[in-house]
């Protein structure tokens, strides 16, 4: 269990250097406070380009967008916890084309987990935004009962789905998740599923196996893996994210790596980013979204800001 | 995840679980009588047949027949369990060791290990092996110099289920009328963390549904009043299935109660563990002490000797002669004039057994049918 005291003297303490620093940010031109998140790296752009958005990791469209790095730490706030991790960090490139969004998520891992076996795990990866019927940010880590979010969740094994085992039975009428329409059970079509979640141990899949709403596709080479998500800009369903061109929105990243055992809760994950869908209008516009963002949970942006202080 | 303090009788103690204490209406359990087993795998394939012939299920054996010491399925895992938790002491009856929940490592809800592959490759490894060397002029003495023994082995369908502590996703549920603890198959997002915490490695991982699944304790038999396909098919008519008490509100008719909790020669596996299996054992009389309080607690020697006193005890052999006689639940047994009946749930009666086998003796020559008869039984 966290020692509470401890955290809240951190806490209170982080909240005092955060108003400090809020007070004097007002006191300058608003686009300098979002120049100060740009290079503090706190959003992602989604660069605006035109024509279709690519799903290939390998695509040169790519190159139009510019990434940032996100920080990853071991999840350590529910059990089953883990305190270390080979992976460290990630990069992330988004892109959109007024109609469409597109990320790109590359991150280093020396090993290709794409089998599953009772002891072997797959590799994966997951955006998660807060639903579009969540006022405000929901918590960081899988959204509350409260406010819901909306993770985007590719696994390495459903993307090579390299079933080559040998299978000795032929009876179908034994698959209990099948029947029971369980959709990690269904063949799957994508490599991508789009859940919502209020909490850990809360992930649902929101869709059938074959029509989720979000496409996607990964690659592994020489020890790194590249992962697009694709989605419209809008969605139906209130627990989906909406954007939209000018708009910004929290998100948040977790990394499963399969040969350490990582799957569920165990994992590695960042604290909320913001994604900013560029528009020709000046780039201030997000000031403001980001202001309301970070101004009403000051607290968590000082977690933002103390674990920032700490990795970059 | 909050820790509670629960009761476990079976440790005569307190000790910590993920969960609060919630005992089911009625608890689901079973008798397995380990000196009658003879390893014809029967349960085994009765269950096999009947639950896992799908794919990914080819190598699961929820009712599985293994030797002991040298057989396991999974491979060593009781070994690998007992080693990961160290050292289990017992102070009299109280076990003052650490249960796996008590034992778990930083920041994960159980002590456990996830099983390789091919640690299930083999299910039947070690089949009758002894253990000792048989010796010139060696004579047979009890207990045995040269032993082994078949441990008969379900999911426990423990009170405080490992399975159901560490799954993150709560899939993993034990029903309130009865006790069973089922996998929902609509829940489970594969993620192993209960093959890693059952002790027993009584859930399984099945690649092809990529979740979890375990013993149903054949709950659509278990409603309709009948016993599980494991136990009303057994050959050597080893178990039995009934309705278990707390012990302080044992029913000498219930024969889990009476075999349990009044004549305490039924012993549950590894108590230590902290689950409150619900599968009880009644010890092998050959095999030496030592191995077997490790096994089954610091009862067992009470329990052989009172099992021996079975010949002169008319009720304690009345509970051991239902066993197989019905393929419906024995809840009560009454035994009058050599005879044991079998009741159901309702007080209704099921089945009427002579605790003597009637012997007839019948000429060696056949005047009616000229024939001689030879010595069959
Ligand atoms: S059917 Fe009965 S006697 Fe045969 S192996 Fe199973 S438990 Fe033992
Ligand atoms: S024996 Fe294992 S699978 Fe069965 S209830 Fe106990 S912990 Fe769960």
């Amino acid at each position: 269990m966290r020692n509470k005291s401890q955290k809240s003297e951190v806490r209170s303490q982080k909240s005092k250097e955060l108003v400090t620093f809020f007070l004097l940010l007002l006191t300058v031109h608003c686009s300098l406070f979002t120049d100060y998140a740009y290079s503090q790296g706190l959003i992602v752009m989604a660069n605006k380009i035109s024509g279709e958005l690519p799903l290939d990791p390998d695509n040169s469209a790519w190159n139009r967008a510019s990434g940032i790095e996100i920080p990853l730490a071991p999840q350590v706030m529910a059990k089953p916890r883990v305190y270390e991790s080979g992976i460290k960090k990630l990069n992330v490139r988004a892109l959109h084309n007024t109609k469409e969004a597109a990320f790109l998520l590359t991150w280093e891992d020396n090993t290709e987990d794409a089998a599953v076996d009772v002891d072997r795990f797959s590799d994966a990866v997951a955006l998660e935004f807060p639903s579009s019927s969540s006022e405000g940010k929901p918590h960081f880590a899988m959204g509350d009962t409260e406010k819901t979010v909306n993770i985007w969740f590719w696994k390495a094994a459903w993307q090579s789905r390299s079933d080559g085992d040998k299978v000795y039975a032929t009876s179908d009428d034994f698959l209990g998740g099948v029947l029971a329409g369980n959709p990690v059970s269904e063949e799957r079509t994508l490599p991508v599923e789009n859940l919502v979640a209020q909490g850990f141990g809360s992930a649902t899949d929101m869709e059938k196996a074959d029509i989720q709403n979000i496409t996607g596709s990964g690659k592994w080479k020489s020890g790194k893996w590249a992962v697009v998500f694709k989605r419209p800009l809008t969605s139906d369903g209130r627990f989906n994210v909406k954007f939209k061109e000018g708009s910004v929105t929290p998100l948040a990243f977790a990394v499963w790596n399969g040969s350490e055992g990582d799957r569920g809760g165990r994992k590695v994950v960042s604290t909320w980013y913001y994604v900013g869908f560029e528009t020709e209008e000046k780039k201030t516009i997000y000031f403001y979204p980001v202001l309301a963002f970070i101004g009403a949970l000051g607290i968590e942006a000082g977690i933002i800001m103390g674990i920032r202080r700490k990795r970059v | 995840m909050a820790k509670n303090k629960v009761n476990n009788w079976q440790i005569r103690r307190e000790m910590f679980y993920p969960y609060e204490e919630v005992r089911p209406q009625k608890q689901f359990a079973a008798v397995f009588d380990i000196n009658k087993c003879i390893a014809c795998q029967t349960c085994t394939m009765a269950c096999k047949q009947t639950w896992t012939t799908g794919r990914g299920q080819e190598y699961m054996f929820w009712n599985n027949v293994e030797s002991k010491p040298y057989g396991f399925y999974p491979l060593a895992w009781d070994v690998k369990i007992l080693e990961a938790l160290g050292a289990q002491n017992w102070d009299g009856d109280r076990y003052s060791g650490k249960t796996i929940f008590e034992a778990a490592p930083k920041g994960q809800a159980v002590e456990g290990y996830l099983p390789e592959d091919a640690d299930y490759a083999y299910p039947n490894v070690g089949e009758d092996e002894p253990f000792g060397e048989v010796k010139k002029g060696d004579y047979i003495t009890i207990p045995h110099r040269v032993w082994h023994f078949y441990l008969p082995r379900i999911c426990n369908h423990c009170t405080y289920p490992a399975c159901v502590g560490a799954c993150p996703r709560k899939a993993i549920y034990k029903r309130e009328e009865d006790g069973i603890v089922l996998v929902d198959q609509k829940r489970c997002r594969g993620y192993r963390e209960c093959v890693r915490a059952c002790p027993y490695k009584k859930v399984f991982f099945n690649k092809t549904t990529k979740i979890a699944e375990k013993c149903i304790a054949c709950y659509p038999l278990i409603e309709k009043g009948e016993q599980t396909q494991c136990i009303r098919t057994c050959i050597g008519r080893i178990r039995l299935n009934g309705w278990l008490h707390l012990p302080e509100k044992a029913d000498p008719s219930n024969p889990m109660d009476y075999l349990v909790h009044i004549k305490k020669v039924a012993l549950p596996l590894f108590p230590q563990f902290g689950l409150e299996p619900n599968v009880y054992y009644i010890p092998p009389i050959h095999v030496p002490a030592p191995y077997l309080r490790q096994m089954f607690g610091p009862g067992v020697e009470q329990a052989i000797k009172t099992y021996k006193t079975a010949q002169n005890d008319e009720t304690l052999l009345g509970a051991l002669t239902v066993f197989g006689s019905s393929e419906f639940r024995v809840s009560k047994f009454r035994v009058s004039k050599g005879v044991v009946t079998g009741y159901d749930d309702k007080g209704d009666e099921l089945v009427k057994v002579p605790l003597k086998e009637p012997v007839f003796i019948r000429p060696f020559h056949d005047e009616k049918l000229q024939v001689y008869r030879h010595n069959i039984t």
